[in-house]
């Protein structure tokens, strides 16, 4: 009990020194009043964090694959962007409007894909993904097919429009937060725990009354309404729309950033997010080739590093704290 | 003597926990289970033994929903359970532990508990959403109830460690812990001992005594005899996916069937050592 105590305490405190870091960060660029491009960046870093959350549910803490993400996240953009342009709903209800069009997209997806595992699970979430993107291109008379989906307005909320990026940051990231949290609570809740054991044992899950079916159609779902709450962020705030920003390539994408960031953390889910998107802007004029750089990175990841940055980080998580004196022996 | 009384008790009649009637499993022609009927009273250690191969395991399969039976019924406290999913029979009240044992490898072993409770938590999708305080307190609860359960197997110093990180021993005494949090009525224990030490072995057998005095029905595969005979007060022969006999512990060794069926026709000085351990 006095381990159970000290644990509390101990909790408490990383409690603060997070909850402290957010805020020193969040305002971090407003001090410095940032040039319109770094907060587009931080934007494009929380449109990812949100995606890459919901994938990491499925993918890091269900253990079950899909490298059809971009097209949830494509499903909450055209959806967000139509509903503004022949509407014109406000934020309020555009953003959950597109994180449930997608979860319900990801419900059939995952009741589709239920019986599949491992690597036939990665190849049947690559059709489905494939054939969202078939649809948003040849349905052109709705989405503008190829040629994309062009003018879409900006967020507004009354008569305020998130007309900028440094008024979308004060959108995104509280929203981001939210949803991190929310994220948090499930994890640590019963369910987690089953979406875990699942992960872990499904037999052994399914021998414990965890009804493993429902589970997983659960963690398809909730990631597929995160991916559509980040692709409604996304699509008003670029206001064009390409079936290229939903290809198969950016399913993969999301997929390193679990990888790298860290499978089965949501803090890997922000780390991955921020060092690849800032990867994609240091790297910016390499073109084509970056995609080598990538590959070598997940390769090592995935041969030194299979935890990703946050998983190693937390599994030494005692040593670290031992080594920065923070904690006695 | 708590275990004299017990059997005494048990000779009156006991209300019927489990029946199995004619249940057959066959795997492409080969008879893994051939009309098998056999019921467990309440309160019993019914132990199964038989030759490898024999259709142990896979008669814990059928009767946890793992596999369906191609024929005959599996009755839980008078209710037909035959074809129901292995989540649905676990909230009936039956868990079990593994042969090769199933632990959920990289969540701590307290977690490990804590999952076995799952039917006995109810917090819905919004209080988990939010960490209502309803949450948290039958949050603090599980975790509570799971820590009494670690220390009673013995288990209380690794908390915290990665179950699949524990000797061998300790992740069959894990096993147990998690099958315990589920509150069973009927615990299915596949091969509890196999690969422990003697040590462990005494230990896991004074566990799984008490446990059936706390009121849990045990059914359990073994190997060891030794294991067998000290603490069933029941004991069935499955040879061949066939019943061949069932009685007390001294009826079973003193059974030609039995010795015919572990060591062949031909007697040899093995007999010796079933007769005698």
């Amino acid at each position: 009990m006095r381990r159970e105590a000290e644990m509390e305490r101990r909790g408490l405190r990383g409690k603060l020194i997070v909850s402290a870091g957010v805020i020193v960060l969040f305002f971090l660029p407003v001090l410095f009043k940032s040039s319109d491009y770094v907060f587009h960046t931080l934007n494009m870093i929380a449109y990812y964090t949100i995606a890459v959350t919901g994938l990491n549910i499925l993918l890091g803490y269900t253990g079950q694959i899909s490298i059809g993400h971009a097209a949830l996240f494509a499903i909450g953009a055209y959806t967000s962007a139509l509903l503004a342009l022949k509407f014109g709903f406000s934020a309020f209800l555009l953003i959950p409007l597109s994180g449930l069009a997608a979860a319900v997209v990801g419900f059939f997806m995952g009741a589709a894909c239920l019986r599949l595992k491992e690597i036939y699970l990665a190849m049947g979430t690559i059709g489905l993904g494939g054939a969202v993107e078939g649809v948003i291109i040849n349905w052109d008379t709705l989405t503008g097919g190829s040629m994309g989906l062009l003018g879409i307005p900006y967020l507004r909320v009354g008569s305020f429009v998130f007309n900028t990026q440094y008024r979308q940051y004060f959108l995104v990231y509280p929203i981001m937060i939210f949803l991190l949290l929310v994220a948090r609570g499930i994890i640590s809740s019963r369910f987690g725990r089953a979406m875990m054991a699942i992960r872990e044992d499904a037999i052994a899950a399914a021998s414990y009354g965890i009804d493993t079916t429902g589970y997983k159609l659960l963690a398809f779902t909730l990631s597929a309404f995160y991916g559509g709450i980040a692709g409604s962020l996304f699509a008003h705030s670029t206001g064009i729309l390409f079936p290229d920003h939903f290809s198969m390539e950016v399913s993969i994408l999301l997929l390193m950033m679990v990888v790298i960031g860290g499978r089965g953390t949501i803090s890997g889910s922000i780390m991955g997010a921020a060092l690849m998107t800032a990867g994609f802007e240091f790297l910016r004029g390499l073109k084509e080739f970056q995609m080598v750089i990538y590959g070598i990175l997940l390769v090592f990841f995935i041969l030194f590093m299979p935890q990703g940055i946050m998983g190693s980080l937390l599994m030494r998580k005692d040593r670290i704290l031992l080594w920065l004196g923070w904690e006695r022996k | 003597m708590v275990g004299m009384g017990k059997k005494i008790a048990m000779s009156i009649k006991q209300p019927i926990l489990l029946e199995l009637k004619g249940l057959s499993k066959n795997f492409e022609g080969l008879k893994a289970l051939d009309k098998v009927d056999l019921t467990l009273k309440k309160g019993v250690i019914k132990a199964l033994i038989g030759p490898n191969g024999a259709g142990k395991t896979t008669l814990f399969n059928v009767v946890t929903g793992l596999i369906k039976p191609s024929a005959g019924q599996v009755i839980f406290l008078g209710m037909d359970i035959t074809g129901k999913k292995p989540f649905q029979i676990s909230k009936l009240g039956i868990a079990r532990t593994f042969q090769n044992i199933r632990l959920f490898n990289n969540l701590t072993v307290l977690e490990n508990v804590m999952i076995g409770a799952h039917n006995s938590t109810k917090a819905n999708f919004l209080a988990a959403l939010f960490r209502l305080p309803s949450l948290k307190e039958e949050e603090r609860k599980i975790k509570e109830k799971a820590c009494e359960i670690l220390d009673f197997v013995g288990l209380s110093h690794c908390l915290y460690l990665r179950a699949g990180s524990l000797p061998y021993g300790q992740q069959r005494l894990l096993e147990m812990a998690r099958a315990l949090a589920a509150k069973p009525q009927l615990l299915l224990l596949d091969e509890p001992t196999a690969g422990m030490n003697l040590t462990e072995t005494a230990e896991l057998t004074r566990i799984i005594k008490r446990v059936r005095d706390l009121g849990v029905t045990i059914f359990l595969v073994e190997h060891r005899m030794k294991v067998v005979m000290g603490i069933s007060d029941e004991v069935a022969v499955l040879d061949y996916g066939v019943k061949i006999t069932e009685g007390t512990p001294e009826e079973i060794r003193n059974d030609e069937r039995v010795i015919r069926a572990y060591l062949g026709e031909k007697r040899s000085y093995k007999e010796k050592e079933l007769a005698g351990s």
